[in-house]
């Protein structure tokens, strides 16, 4: 029994505990015991993962909840699955994140939280007629008649800060540039800002839904297209899912090859926050050395997979091609250059006065917020939290090599800059690694489909990504995936108190979080 | 060159001087404040080339080489080496003043010295030219005062020491009797050195406030060898 | 009389057809710099002659005001045209000239822009219209400040008569450059460039100038366009010919004269606006609140010249 086994038992002395997967842990509970066993893990800093639903699991009618729950230093993650009755008792004012969990869940099933203290619409914007839940099972591709109007009682209340001078700039969801929708609620004072809502899902695309009744194989492709520079990221979840649920073993090779294009699309993801960052503060001169290896990088993930954004690498089971010996040892050339010519362009930065003064202590995430709000990735390194899915959850090549993380306690933009830049240096020496002890053998294992179900969990170049599969006459039952921007939208809006108006960009940027990964 | 260009340009040199010290004040990222500090001696070593033109006597172009050695090449190398080890970057502590008031403070420096300095004009025998020299210099010091006491950390404070440094060099161009400068200039640096190497020994991120505690051990220590 | 018509056909023509260059012509530079290749040259003449054969779109909250705002912009700017002698100074100024004056024309055409940016109703348009109104009243004692202190050194208001002064060459006034920092900074203010506001910007909640104007759309924007391009070229013009009197305001005249002048002036300008790349370059946008800091050390510089001038 492992220690977690023991930490989770000590904490439920008479619950019933499931047989699960390897690294879950797995308990049923009541609907009335959810509420006390929240307050529960909360004290013992837990974290909430992961609420979703999912209907007539394991042939029981209804609605079974399932509430996703990691702890720091621990490997294994607790799941605790609920049948819900009529309503299920919300627990958003113990773990914040649930607020958005609990709404994504009422606007798919229709079914209610009582006491919840947000209970608006999520997904599901004002034009969707009432009585619209498409993640029920009954829900098949109907056509939908919506709203021509909407009146002004059925508008999306904001929150309302009224008083002397505060006054309201709606922003987007339509922008000035060529940037995916959100829209953005600021009340300010002057210019500096008093409250940020944030509202999203104007391209919300059913992913989930449209997952229900697929081949593991079609799935695939789904889930490399949820988030164009997490191809790699969600795929290889979503193979982890399915390779955990039907006992594949992947070829050491292949492992070695997932590992290596992981890393290159955090390198070219990461570039692009870097020059983006520094765009933001007008300052192109000292971008462009990013925006140049940035390219670069996308042309060697065309010369290694075919794609400049790594698609279609992936397969279950193993990777789709075997790379060109050649071509990895002229990266691993390559990176060399690639790395003085990345420190000198940080150095650059860090050097202009001007550019550091508008980093500095602009946006800054605390430390307290990383665990309630369940940020991940380069926002929770960068305020003191060593929040990595590699070091903490470890899969694949991961469990051999362990990335060494840059931890900064400031929280501001310059912190995530800092931050970012270390996860790129790291990532590079981490590929010169895996080219340098490349096994040769099989790049796909052969695979028979059984049913079951399974959870993985990814570090995305964003953070922490998890997907759960459930599989039933080998069709996909239902897919539920919460990548890191999902949790880490939340931290924009505390980020952002007290600064100005114009720095509002730059701090959104300094954390470029994905508008696709949250409009599932 | 005509004399009188040179005088102007002497003249422009020292404005210059005077709103690098107003900006040391506002510099919060220390490389930049550093290369400001070497902006401002090199400045500085131009007035004296100016006067070495002008007047033709040999120890202003001393001055002017012995400026740039010391002040543009070798107190800023040692100053950006030290801030490297300790990797610190900013300095965003002030004690009263910000950096556009500080602006405004030095302006109404200059008008104060200019103003107070009207009425022993004569019985010192200035020249208008001698004059502005005279007033600007003395800004410069004040200004360099200002510096050591709004700003916290002990680098910031050495940097002010030195623009300070700067004003009592210019002072003495204008006064002459270069004798006396040379051995203030020795003096000056000298103790400019002593702050470097406190910072070396103590650490660049420390403030005043830091050494008493540092010191409070060896009073106990004290303490202790008086009651045996 | 005929004289002075002469300058002001010449003057108006140099202006209008020169300004949209010298915005192309900071554009390429900063590509340059970066590694780009960056628009042609002719780009800023393509993009108003497109905008000029687009519709105009008004927003329904709008007024009048939107309506005639660029007018008076483009108004102002020409009239503000025939202050800055480019090519040569003629011998009659007819009453124009005057350096406060120059001022307020360019604030007349500034206030209706920002009353347009204001007259959309939309959140963007006030929001820029209120941070360039808030920006004009720091750097406004500045420049007037320092366009004092530039009538201190050569004891004139008119411009007509500052330049001729200066066109003998700077020997006597090497106070004025000191001067030459301030009106750097208020030429990168009054043009919105970084580091004061970035033309270039997309996001929105960032920018100054181009929130006030983002409402206007087709001819009237194009208006304002041209209006804030001669804004640029008069505060290079007086730059230039401050500064690098080399071939103004030539003994020889017409045509000869004109043409050397012309040319003269065209070269400086391309110097000049390559320059603007550069400084554009080498920084970052500074923090909306970290702006005075800038304005401050332009006041300072300018009463520190004028007490050169006055005191000594």
């Amino acid at each position: 029994m492992s220690e977690f086994d023991k930490e989770v038992r000590r904490l439920f002395p008479s619950t019933r505990f499931e047989e699960a997967n390897k690294g879950e842990v797995v308990v049923k509970a009541d609907d009335t015991e959810i509420p006390a066993l929240a307050q529960r893990l909360k004290e013992q800093r837990f974290s909430l993962m992961l609420l979703f639903a999912m209907e007539d699991f394991n042939g029981a009618n209804g609605i079974t909840l399932w509430y996703v729950f990691e702890k720091e230093g621990f490997e294994e993650i607790l799941v605790i699955q609920a049948a819900m009755k009529e309503s299920m008792e919300s627990i958003a004012a113990i773990f914040p994140p649930a607020y958005l969990y609990e709404r994504e869940i009422m606007d798919g099933f229709g079914v209610a939280f009582a006491r919840a203290f947000d209970q608006r619409r999520l997904f599901l914007h004002e034009a969707y007629p009432e009585g619209f839940h498409p993640l029920l099972r009954s829900f098949r591709n109907m056509h939908i008649k919506a709203k021509k109007a909407i009146s002004l009682s059925e508008e999306y209340p904001f929150k309302e800060v009224k008083g002397h001078g505060v006054y309201q700039i709606p922003v987007g969801p339509v922008h000035a540039g060529i940037i995916p929708p959100g829209h953005f609620r600021f009340s300010v004072i002057g210019e500096t800002i008093f409250n940020l809502e944030i509202r999203h899902f104007w391209k919300h695309r059913g992913i989930e839904k449209l997952a229900e009744g697929m081949a593991p194989e079609e799935g695939l492709l789904l889930a490399q297209g949820i988030c164009g520079d997490e191809a790699i990221a969600n795929a290889l979840a979503y193979c982890m899912a399915i390779e955990k649920i039907c006992a594949i073993h992947v070829p050491s090779r292949a492992e070695h090859i997932r590992a290596l294009f992981a890393e290159m699309e955090r390198v070219y993801s990461l570039l692009g926050d870097i020059a983006g960052m520094v765009v933001d503060v007008a300052y192109p001169l000292g971008a462009s050395p990013f925006f140049i290896l940035r390219e670069e990088m996308l042309r060697w993930n065309e010369a290694l997979s075919g794609s400049r954004f790594l698609k279609g690498a992936m397969k279950i089971g193993g990777m789709a091609h075997d790379v060109q010996p050649a071509a990895l040892s002229e990266l691993s050339r390559y990176l060399g250059s690639f790395y003085s010519r990345f420190t000198e362009g940080i150095n650059g930065i860090l050097s202009s006065s001007m550019v550091v003064d508008r980093f500095e202590t602009t946006g800054v995430v605390k430390k307290e917020l990383v665990l309630p709000l369940h940020l991940s990735g380069p926002i929770a390194r960068a305020s003191g939290i060593h929040a990595d899915v590699r070091v903490q959850h470890p899969y694949g090549l991961y469990q051999q090599i362990a990335p060494s993380n840059k931890v900064t306690e400031e929280g501001d933009v310059l912190a995530r800059f800092r931050v970012k830049a270390a996860t790129i240096k790291d990532s590079v020496g981490i590929i010169k690694r895996i080219i340098a002890s490349l096994p040769s053998g099989k790049m796909c294992a052969e695979y028979r489909l059984h049913d079951g179900h399974a959870f993985s969990l990814v570090e995305s170049s964003r953070g922490q990504n998890i997907h759960f599969i459930s599989l039933g006459n080998g069709k996909i039952e239902r897919y539920k995936v919460r990548t890191a921007s999902f949790c880490n939208w939340n931290a924009i809006e505390h980020a952002v108190l007290g600064n100005i108006v114009p720095d509002f960009p730059l701090i959104n940027k300094s954390m470029n979080l994905s508008y696709e990964g949250n409009d599932l | 060159m005509t004399i009188q260009l040179i005088d102007e340009l002497i003249k422009v040199c020292m404005v210059l001087l005077v709103v690098l010290t107003a900006l040391v004040i506002s510099r919060r990222n220390l490389i930049s404040l550093i290369n400001t500090y070497a902006l401002h001696s090199l400045v500085l070593s131009a007035i004296a080339f100016l006067f070495f033109l002008g007047e033709g006597a040999n120890v202003f172009l001393y001055a002017s080489i012995l400026t740039i050695i010391t002040k543009l090449w070798l107190i800023p190398a040692l100053l950006k080496r030290t801030q490297k080890i300790m990797k610190i970057y900013t300095d965003l502590e002030y004690h009263y003043l910000h950096p556009t008031s500080s602006i405004f403070l030095s302006l109404f420096i200059v008008i104060i010295v200019f103003l107070a300095f009207s009425g022993i004009k004569d019985d010192l025998g200035l020249d208008p030219f001698n004059y502005f020299g005279v007033v600007m210099g003395f800004s410069l010091v004040l200004i360099g005062f200002m510096i050591i006491f709004s700003r916290i950390k002990i680098i910031t404070k050495t940097i002010g020491y030195l623009v300070m440094e700067n004003g009592v060099v210019l002072l003495s161009f204008f006064v002459g009797e270069m004798p006396f400068l040379i051995e203030v200039m020795v003096l000056m640096d000298l103790l400019a050195l002593v702050a470097i190497t406190s910072i070396l020994g103590f650490g660049m991120n420390s403030s005043i406030e830091e050494f008493h505690k540092r010191l409070n051990p060896f009073r106990n220590w004290f303490k202790k060898v008086d009651e045996k | 009389m005929s004289g002075f018509i002469a300058f002001a056909i010449i003057n108006v023509v140099v202006v209008m057809a020169l300004a949209p260059l010298y915005i192309s012509l900071v554009k390429k530079m900063k590509a340059f710099l970066q590694g780009r290749k960056g628009p042609g040259l002719l780009q800023a003449y393509y993009s108003l002659w497109k905008l000029f054969k687009k519709e105009v779109v008004y927003s329904s909250n709008s007024s009048f005001i939107m309506r005639v705002a660029p007018y008076i912009s483009i108004i102002s700017a020409l009239v503000a045209a025939l202050f800055v002698p480019l090519l040569f100074i003629p011998d009659d100024y007819s009453g124009f000239g005057n350096i406060i004056l120059l001022l307020y024309i360019l604030a007349v055409g500034k206030f209706f822009m920002a009353l347009g940016g204001l007259d959309a109703g939309s959140a963007f348009g006030g929001m820029g219209s209120s941070r360039e109104m808030s920006i004009s009243s720091m750097v406004e004692p500045v420049v007037i400040v320092l366009f004092a202190a530039i009538a201190f050194v050569f004891r004139s208001t008119n411009l007509f008569e500052i330049l001729r002064e200066a066109s003998h060459g700077l020997g006597g006034y090497a106070s004025l450059w000191l001067l030459l920092i301030p009106l750097v900074i208020v030429l990168l203010t009054e043009t919105a460039r970084i580091p004061i506001d970035n033309p270039e910007t997309h996001l929105e909640l960032t920018m100054v100038h181009e929130a006030m104007i983002l409402e206007q759309s087709g001819r009237n924007l194009a208006l304002l366009e041209i209006a804030s391009a001669i804004k640029q070229l008069l505060l290079m013009g007086i730059i230039i010919n401050l500064f690098m009197p080399m071939g103004f305001n030539l003994q020889v005249l017409f045509p000869a004269g004109i043409l050397i002048a012309f040319g003269a002036f065209a070269i400086k300008g391309a110097f000049l606006a390559a320059s603007i790349g550069v400084i554009e370059s080498s920084v970052a946008k500074l923090r909306l609140f970290r702006l005075p800091n800038l304005f401050a050390l332009s006041f300072f510089l300018s009463v520190v010249t004028i007490m050169m001038e006055v005191l000594l």
